[in-house]
């Protein structure tokens, strides 16, 4: 089952809102509907912040329990507050990453995939990318994530994390000079 | 290159070789040098912020940066129509936790809505009855 996301902002506010309301009143299978409906960005988000699918998915199902248990503190969009929920979810694994002295690289490395036909399946600029983008801080990689595989605008990004058009801009003008300063030696 | 109007070589525009010999070029060949090889470039910028076109006509490292970043792009692109796995969203359903027991009311009692049948009338009656007796009683005594 896959929900489409309404056509309008106001739409789909409307729409989530309802949703809630069910949920609320006891109807918890209403909730897979809020699940399918944003779960794709969200995963993109998590997958790009840390590297690995595993996590991601840890990531994704423990925010989604967190908004389950405190859906009546939403207040306006669901995708936003969702979205808060799961990028201080990634932020705080990246955290503990680094607390525990792991090392990303060996650690979570998007390398160490499930079968090995999904290994095949990535090209070497993936992997590349993922280790480049693995040494980026948190706020430039999250920048970048959000504006080139998310696709999404300034304005929204500003919008979600709650800072200035004018600073994300820095912030993936940086990541891409930093990129293009890991990368370019081999494939530019 | 810009033309050169002025004549303090001695030499008419004409008089002037179509290529500029090295002595020449050796100052503004240093200055088309990048400082940094690395520096996208203002408009490679704002290409990839959807403010402009692809930019056409760039050479050297302003082009390489063109050339890497439509590559870098087919791999965001991709990575933009990844879905989530197929098993992720029943295995999050089967994990939430039972839905949270209602706040309980805050109501005072007397603002409460009676909810009345007739056996609750008929045992109200009863007692305000019996009540009505116990004070005559006592107003009689």
């Amino acid at each position: 089952m896959k929900t489409t996301v309404p056509a309008s902002p106001i739409d789909q506010l409307e729409a989530d809102q309802e949703i809630i309301t069910k949920v609320l009143a006891g109807d918890r299978n209403s909730f897979g509907v809020l699940i399918q409906r944003y779960s794709d960005p969200l995963y993109r988000h998590a997958l790009g912040m840390t590297g690995s699918p595993d996590v991601a998915e840890d990531i994704l199902q423990m925010s989604f329990i967190k908004a389950f248990q405190h859906l009546s503190e939403v207040r306006g969009r669901f995708d936003a507050w969702v979205f808060r929920i799961v990028a201080n979810g990634c932020k705080d694994w990246l955290k503990n990453i680094r607390r525990t002295h792991l090392s990303y690289e060996e650690d979570d490395q998007p390398t160490s995939y499930a079968t090995p036909a999904e290994e095949l399946d990535r090209t070497e600029l993936r992997d590349d990318l993922d280790v480049a983008l693995g040494q980026l801080p948190p706020s430039l990689r999250e920048a970048f994530i959000m504006k080139h595989v998310e696709g999404r605008s300034y304005e929204e990004m500003a919008d979600l994390l709650g800072t200035t058009v004018g600073a994300l801009k820095m912030r993936v003008h940086r990541a891409r000079e930093a990129l293009q300063a890991l990368l370019e030696e081999k494939y530019a | 290159m810009l033309d050169r109007h002025d004549e303090r070589d001695g030499r008419s525009e004409r008089e002037r070789p179509l290529r500029p010999t090295a002595d020449e070029m050796g100052g503004s060949l240093e200055r088309e040098v990048p400082l940094s090889p690395v520096a996208a470039p203002d408009v490679i910028n704002r290409w990839l912020d959807g403010e402009l076109s692809e930019p056409t006509g760039l050479r050297g490292d302003a082009a390489r940066s063109v050339e890497f970043w439509r590559r870098l792009g087919e791999e965001t692109d991709k990575r933009r129509r990844m879905m989530t796995p197929v098993h992720l969203s029943a295995k999050i359903m089967d994990a939430l936790p039972p839905l949270a027991t209602p706040a309980r009311s805050v109501e005072p009692w007397y603002r409460k809505e009676v909810r009345m049948n007739p056996a609750v009338a008929f045992a109200a009656g009863a007692a305000l009855f019996t009540l009505g007796i116990i004070v005559a009683q006592a107003l009689l005594r």
